[in-house]
């Protein structure tokens, strides 16, 4: 066929080709701003030779197909830093919450014990003093109540976590089904020979989405798509979703089931896990060392108390009152007398001798082993480290998370070579700053130690 | 021998500038991982081993950081050592971050060299030499 007919075709047929190129070439323009849009490319193939004689002739090239360009490990990476990301933001907001109610030292419970205890320290000038001893009442009102306030703000967080579960799960099977539904359409397109990109597209959107709310493991196979849990419980299988449901928990909580089974427990990451991390593990410890506070300290008030006498001259009453189990909720005074604080030793009205008692409670170790403002210094500590700790998981998530986007945003024109080359490079890089961050930590542990202990 | 206040509080200050300065560093080099630009994270890193050798070397000559907290400890010298502390507070923090950072891109960098470099296995991207990038 190398005939100027046969150069005509070839040209003719190029034209085509040129056409397929151009429309995908637009089709990549018009979605650049279209959220996970994958780029398209035209694969091009040599049209089979003809042979006449001794002679070759070339008859162009064929559009073989259009294929979107994706790269599987890196979308598969992306969705798993979108579940740190997604559920390090969700604990930081809830941590935020509950760190709110200890990071002011001019309220709440620390500031509500200091005060007790000077109220107590001014009645020893004048133990007979009505006014003296109701400012002690005031000041135990004061403290319980803010004992009360902090349990009961913790239990509205919780609840507050354990109403979004449901919704999580709404949102968990609403979009299992929808990739279900494309799984479907993809597995068609495929059988007809042609490129599913934009239902691929839509999927791994979705996919994403998914991600952010729970740890989700993604398995391609030529029989389509698989999507679990972090356990492994099934939640697609090619055209097929399987529900999540929400249930009563041993915990009085809700917890979410998978065909019958009650899978809390390995769900990590995502706005889900999240959730139930702060849910039930980080505002559970609190609310325990705030109870161990709340009973502790009443239970030794109780006892000094018992060790003197109230301004009748009777051995003196407990002041405060809880139930085992919420202290922090349920403690409150047992009396609102002012007559019923026991500062005298001996019966006598005038006397402060057990003021030192009642004073010693400060300052000397609880039950648990530290004093009460120790112990409450702890509970800030503890919540501040909860908080801490999702902030740094939020940003490095976050970073992690851009430079894998970037990566994925720029892998056209790379060879593979280079990117092996750069890997290498980067991994020993990594190892170096594995070094360094070892030695940071080294140092400033020296120095805070230092300046802390000099 | 004793070291006189002034030494003490220029060695002071010079610590304090080369905490900044290393916070500095990390923080860029954090920004660098997330943008990708390698060069500019392994210039950061050189930078990084130097100034916690120096740091480090400075231990002894910052012995005598008084606790801010503690009382009679006011004036300048107790100024400068809280900056200090303040700053190792910050480069702490940050340090925790930078960890996170590097374990993870370091996790994804050897999985994808794992897939890489596989033989016979390669992104769907690069199987066909005769892909042409239609893109713009």
């Amino acid at each position: 066929m190398g005939t100027l007919n046969a150069a005509l075709w070839i040209a003719a047929h190029a034209l085509d080709v040129d056409q397929g190129a151009l429309n995908v070439t637009s089709n990549n323009i018009a979605n650049a701003s279209t959220p996970g849009y994958s780029r398209e490319v035209v694969n091009l193939t040599e049209q089979t030779p003809i042979q006449s004689g001794n002679l070759t002739f070339g008859t162009g090239v064929d559009l073989k197909n259009v294929q979107s360009v994706r790269d599987q490990i890196l979308t598969i990476l992306i969705a798993q830093q979108s579940t740190q990301q997604s559920g390090a933001q969700t604990q930081l907001n809830a941590m935020q919450q509950v760190q709110g109610l200890f990071s002011d030292p001019t309220s709440g419970i620390g500031a509500s014990l200091t005060a007790f205890f000077n109220s107590i320290n001014q009645l020893s000038t004048n133990p007979t003093d009505t006014a003296q001893r109701q400012a002690v009442i005031t000041a135990a009102q004061n403290l319980v109540g803010s004992f009360n306030q902090t349990a009961q703000t913790l239990s509205q967080v919780q609840s507050s976590l354990n109403q979004s579960v449901a919704n999580s799960v709404d949102q968990i099977n609403s979009l299992t089904k929808q990739i279900a539904k494309l799984n479907a359409k993809v597995g068609q397109m495929q059988q007809l020979g042609e490129d599913p990109g934009s239902f691929l597209d839509q999927e791994n959107q979705l996919i994403n989405q998914l991600s952010q709310l729970t740890n989700i493991t993604e398995i391609k196979t030529e029989h389509g798509l698989t999507l679990t849990t972090g356990d492994g419980t099934a939640l697609v299988v090619g055209n097929q979703s399987f529900d999540l449901s929400v249930g009563n928990g041993a915990n009085g909580m809700q917890d979410v089931f998978a065909q019958g089974q009650d899978i809390t427990s390995t769900i990590h990451g995502g706005s889900l896990g999240g959730t139930i991390q702060v849910r039930d593990t980080n505002i559970p410890a609190i609310l325990s060392q705030l109870n161990t506070l709340a009973g502790d300290f009443a239970t030794s008030f109780n006892a000094a108390q018992a060790m003197g006498f109230d301004l009748n001259g009777n051995q003196g009453q407990p002041l405060f009152t809880f139930s085992a189990g919420t202290e922090a909720a349920s403690i409150s005074l047992a009396t609102t007398d002012p007559d019923a604080i026991a500062a005298s030793s001996d019966g006598a009205p005038g006397s402060n001798g057990n003021i030192v008692n009642l004073l010693a409670v400060q300052s000397q170790p609880l039950a648990s082993g530290q004093t009460p403002t120790d112990t409450y210094a702890n509970i800030v500590s503890t919540a501040g480290n909860m908080a801490s700790q999702a902030q740094a998981d939020l940003t490095a998530s976050t970073a992690s998370l851009n430079q894998l986007n970037d990566r994925l945003g720029s892998i056209s024109g790379v060879s593979i070579n280079e990117e092996t080359a750069n890997l290498l490079v980067y991994q020993n890089a990594f190892t170096a700053a594995a070094r360094v961050f070892t030695t940071i930590d080294q140092l400033t542990q020296t120095l805070l130690t230092m300046g802390s202990g000099a | 021998m004793p070291i006189s206040d002034a030494t003490r509080e220029q060695t002071d200050l010079r610590h304090l500038a080369r905490v900044q300065e290393l916070t500095q560093e990390i923080a860029g080099a954090i920004a660098a991982i997330e943008q990708n630009q390698l060069a500019r994270f392994q210039e950061s890193l050189l930078r990084q081993e130097y100034l916690c050798g120096e740091l480090a070397a400075m231990r002894w000559a910052s012995n005598g950081l008084k606790d801010p907290r503690q009382p009679g400890a006011g004036g300048r010298a107790a100024t400068v050592a809280e900056k200090i502390q303040e700053s190792y507070v910050a480069l702490a923090q940050l340090n925790r971050v930078y960890a996170e950072v590097v374990k993870r891109s370091k996790r994804a960098t050897e999985l994808l060299l794992a897939v890489y470099s596989l033989a016979g296995v390669q992104p769907s991207l690069f199987d066909n030499d005769r892909t042409l990038s239609c893109e713009v």
